[in-house]
């Protein structure tokens, strides 16, 4: 569970975020759209603790989280295992040998079998974006935060990373926010879609499903994602709608 | 793979092909001039077998040698120092840039001149010279090496709460290795020549005293022969040190 209550957010003379509330339920995911700048990756980072707010609480129930950025942000010089390593530290710091077999088995589970000693400029965009997602999921994170993390793939990969996502999630559970511009991910994987606009962002429309992510064949996404953008255009000077 | 070694065949023999061209031309050079004014690449061998069974050879490089490592060592340490806090603070980067700047912007030989008024003739002098200017170069290498460190890495580390010793390890350790790298490979080169000039003004041993003898007695084949050596020693550095050395830490960018 994740609380945002009363959240100011400026960037120098900017005012991304103004008295914003929301709360993130116990293992939901949810999706965050919305226009580019509009403070959507500000809200991860509030929630991770890269930012802090200027007024307002932002309260965790864990601190365990996992993230996937945008970019797969590896290190150069660590191997496969050895960048997926990088969350378990502070986890397993006394048993490096049980570190490694958990980094490990989590590169296996995202297909990187054989490919472990293989160094970040070796792997292709979405073998590096495996890496990150097992990084993530390697901390059995009870937060989940995910920053675009398909936009630099095509549609094969995001597909394939999409199932991954969907695999690891079954396997852990977690509350989940995922900041996305394509709705048809928001459609196939969200149970709740936030859509931000404005500035300072407020919530225009908050949308749920009355299929769970896993029933959702390719002909509801579409239907859904048409009904949406419908919804979106019309709650444009609007409140917010449920 | 076979394209990559036919290759590398390919601009060996060009190598080789440019050490020949060298040698064509002093050979030419020779030829046209007078002795005095060119060695001959035969009577610059030549001096060089004779400074070495005579023991000259071995025992000014050896006077040298311990002098610029010694130097460099000194540099190398206090730039790599105060490169790394330069890196961390902007404040202190500010800070001493002003004296980075002058020590740069100063002819060297002026230096040389301070610390002989300083610490007299000697080792002393020649020391301090080298560890002096030494020192800038690795300052601004080691701090551009933290400061180019990816601050999105960072972010993901603060991230996963990674220990700080970790972050140390994987992270600024490796980061600050390609700026020491640059800066080491400049300083090992720069070290010698300087090294060489301050003996050559104050000094009553080493290369650079040879080097200012052999003048005084236009003896030009010596001189030539110390540069040679020189030449020599920096590539010879440059194979079993740093090549080496540059392959391990770059397995990565394959």
């Amino acid at each position: 569970m994740v609380y945002m209550e009363h959240i100011n957010k400026s960037f120098g003379t900017l005012k991304v975020i103004e008295d914003f509330s929301y709360t993130f339920n116990q293992g939901e995911f949810v999706c965050i759209c919305g226009p580019s700048g509009i403070g959507k990756t500000t809200i991860l980072q509030l929630i991770a603790g890269l930012q802090q707010p200027d007024a307002g609480m932002v309260q965790c129930a864990s601190r365990n989280i996992g993230y996937v950025f945008q970019e797969p942000r590896l290190i150069p010089w660590c191997n496969v295992v050895e960048n997926i390593e990088m969350g378990l530290f502070h986890i397993i710091p006394e048993d490096p040998p049980e570190r490694r077999r958990r980094a490990a088995e989590m590169a296996r589970r995202v297909g990187l079998d054989g490919f472990q000693d293989y160094y970040p400029a070796q792997l292709s965009g979405g073998m590096k974006q495996r890496v990150s997602l097992a990084r993530a999921f390697a901390v059995e994170p009870d937060i989940l935060l995910l920053d675009e993390p398909f936009s630099s793939l095509n549609i094969e990969l995001r597909d394939a990373m999409c199932n991954y996502l969907q695999q690891l999630l079954a396997l852990k559970p977690c509350t989940s926010v995922m900041v996305t511009h394509t709705l048809e991910d928001a459609v196939r994987l969200a149970d709740r879609l936030l859509y931000l606009r404005d500035r300072p962002c407020r919530i225009a429309l908050e949308y749920t499903w009355d299929r769970p992510s896993g029933q959702r064949d390719m002909s509801y996404i579409y239907q859904q994602m048409q009904a949406i953008s419908e919804k979106i255009d019309l709650n444009c000077d609007g409140g917010r709608e449920t | 793979m076979t394209a990559s070694i036919i290759q590398g065949i390919s601009d060996r023999r060009y190598y080789i092909l440019g050490i020949m061209l060298i040698l064509a031309g002093w050979q030419a050079l020779a030829w046209a001039s007078h002795p005095l004014i060119v060695a001959s690449p035969g009577s610059t061998f030549g001096s060089i077998f004779e400074m070495l069974t005579s023991g000259e050879l071995t025992k000014n490089l050896l006077i040298t040698l311990q002098r610029q490592l010694t130097g460099l060592a000194l540099g190398v340490l206090t730039g790599t120092v105060l490169g790394i806090f330069g890196g961390l603070r902007k404040s202190l980067d500010s800070m001493f840039q002003p004296g980075i700047n002058a020590i740069l912007a100063t002819p060297s030989v002026i230096f040389v001149v301070i610390a002989m008024v300083w610490f007299g003739q000697g080792s002393t002098q020649v020391i301090f010279v080298t560890a002096l200017l030494v020192m800038p170069i690795m300052y601004l290498n080691s701090a551009k090496g933290i400061q180019s460190i990816d601050s999105n890495l960072l972010q993901m580390v603060q991230v996963y709460r990674v220990p700080n010793r970790i972050k140390v390890l994987k992270v600024y350790l490796p980061g600050l290795l390609y700026g020491f790298m640059a800066g080491f490979s400049l300083s090992v080169a720069s070290s010698l020549r300087i090294t060489i000039m301050a003996e050559l003004l104050g000094a009553q041993n080493g290369i650079g005293n040879a080097i200012f003898i052999a003048r005084g007695y236009l003896e030009t084949s010596k001189l030539f022969a110390w540069a040679l050596l020189l030449v020599l020693m920096v590539m010879l550095i440059e194979a079993i040190v740093f090549n080496p050395l540059q392959r391990f830490i770059s397995r990565w960018q394959e």
